[in-house]
């Protein structure tokens, strides 16, 4: 059993009831750091990031663009730091593999869920407080949201296990 | 908090001087193969906090696949956000949480600074959507992309306008958090 299958097993469990704070942005990236175990993952800094991406996943614009869901920013940042290793993504060649990788996860989120944005898969537009009374009161999180957690988890690893075999063994 | 002794200005110095420097380093990396516009965003921001922490390759690497899921576009219309966009969000993050992990109650403020830079961002250029705005589906046509300067002409643009933007709507957490 590989570290990533052991974190998805037990995360089926304990992100049931998250810690109060967490978000699925904030749970998705810092399994994933947790999985590749660096000190370094530890600091704060790398779970601020990524903190504010859930509402920009409730963001609508004036011409109807709704915001992607903030597990799937949370795996995008995932997949670069496991791409990249502990060298700088710089190359042109390294760089385009990231980027279309973030495309490549994107279509396959979508192709799992119907979309990725976050109010058409979860049902809700969590920047309403009445949305977010009904989001809790459905159980939205268990039902819904804890599986966009997961499946981008797996995919993530599906992504990259040539780059986890180099770079994280 | 570690920092750089890169020099004694205060932050908002460090980020006028940064986009002084940025408005004649970023036109020339069009034509430097491996820009990321997200990873310039956010790696240029996290260099005006100036912590030791910052330069750690992990920072520019996680934003680089912002980048490409910019170009993303789905069959019901959904376009990707403009990696500048992602990465000046992240920077709020960091910026806001300080020298600890953000608080429960400061959340729903991070939150209102994402959706203000989102909303300042599309009132300036028309979208957020990088297709919308820079004019192209980079998956089938980067190589116009390159030809036209797109990248000297707009790109750069966005990447300024969004460190400027997060140095604007962070002020306070700049001033008590960073200095």
């Amino acid at each position: 059993m590989t570290r990533f299958d052991e974190k998805l097993e037990s995360l089926k469990e304990e992100i049931k009831h998250p810690n109060p704070g967490a978000n699925c942005a904030i749970l998705t990236f810092t399994n994933i750091l947790d999985v590749l175990g660096k000190e370094e993952f530890k600091s704060h800094y790398f779970t601020n990031l990524v903190a504010p991406f859930p509402l920009f996943g409730g963001y609508k614009s004036e011409d109807g663009w709704k915001g992607p869901c903030g597990t799937v920013s949370g795996a995008l940042a995932g997949l670069g730091i496991i791409l990249g290793g502990d060298k700088k993504l710089s190359k042109m060649s390294q760089v385009r593999k990231a980027e279309m990788n973030g495309g490549k996860f994107a279509i396959q989120f979508s192709k799992e869920f119907g979309s990725i944005c976050c109010a058409d898969i979860c049902g809700y537009d969590l920047t309403k407080p009445e949305s977010m009374m009904e989001y809790m009161k459905n159980n939205t999180w268990q039902n819904k949201c804890m599986h966009f957690v997961l499946f981008a988890i797996d995919q993530v690893r599906k992504q990259t296990e040539k780059e986890l075999l180099k770079n994280w063994e | 908090m570690e920092s750089n002794d890169k020099s004694q200005k205060d932050v908002f110095e460090r980020f006028q001087t940064k986009l002084e420097e940025l408005k004649e380093t970023l036109p020339p990396l069009g034509r430097t193969p491996g820009t990321s516009c997200a990873a310039l965003t956010f790696t240029n921001i996290l260099d005006v906090l100036n912590l030791e922490i910052f330069e750690s390759c992990y920072f520019n690497n996680l934003a680089v696949p912002f980048s490409g899921f910019g170009s993303y576009v789905n069959d019901k219309g959904f376009k990707g956000p403009c990696g500048t966009v992602s990465g000046a969000i992240a920077a709020l993050g960091v910026i806001m949480g300080g020298q600890e992990e953000l608080k429960r109650e400061n959340v729903s403020l991070v939150f209102a600074k994402a959706m203000q830079f989102a909303d300042k961002f599309e009132k300036k250029f028309g979208s957020v959507s990088c297709h919308d705005i820079c004019g192209y589906d980079l998956r089938t046509n980067y190589k116009t992309y390159v030809k036209e300067n797109i990248w000297e002409k707009k790109c750069c643009n966005f990447v300024l306008s969004a460190i400027e933007l997060v140095m604007k709507l962070t002020r306070k957490d700049l001033k008590t958090k960073w200095q």
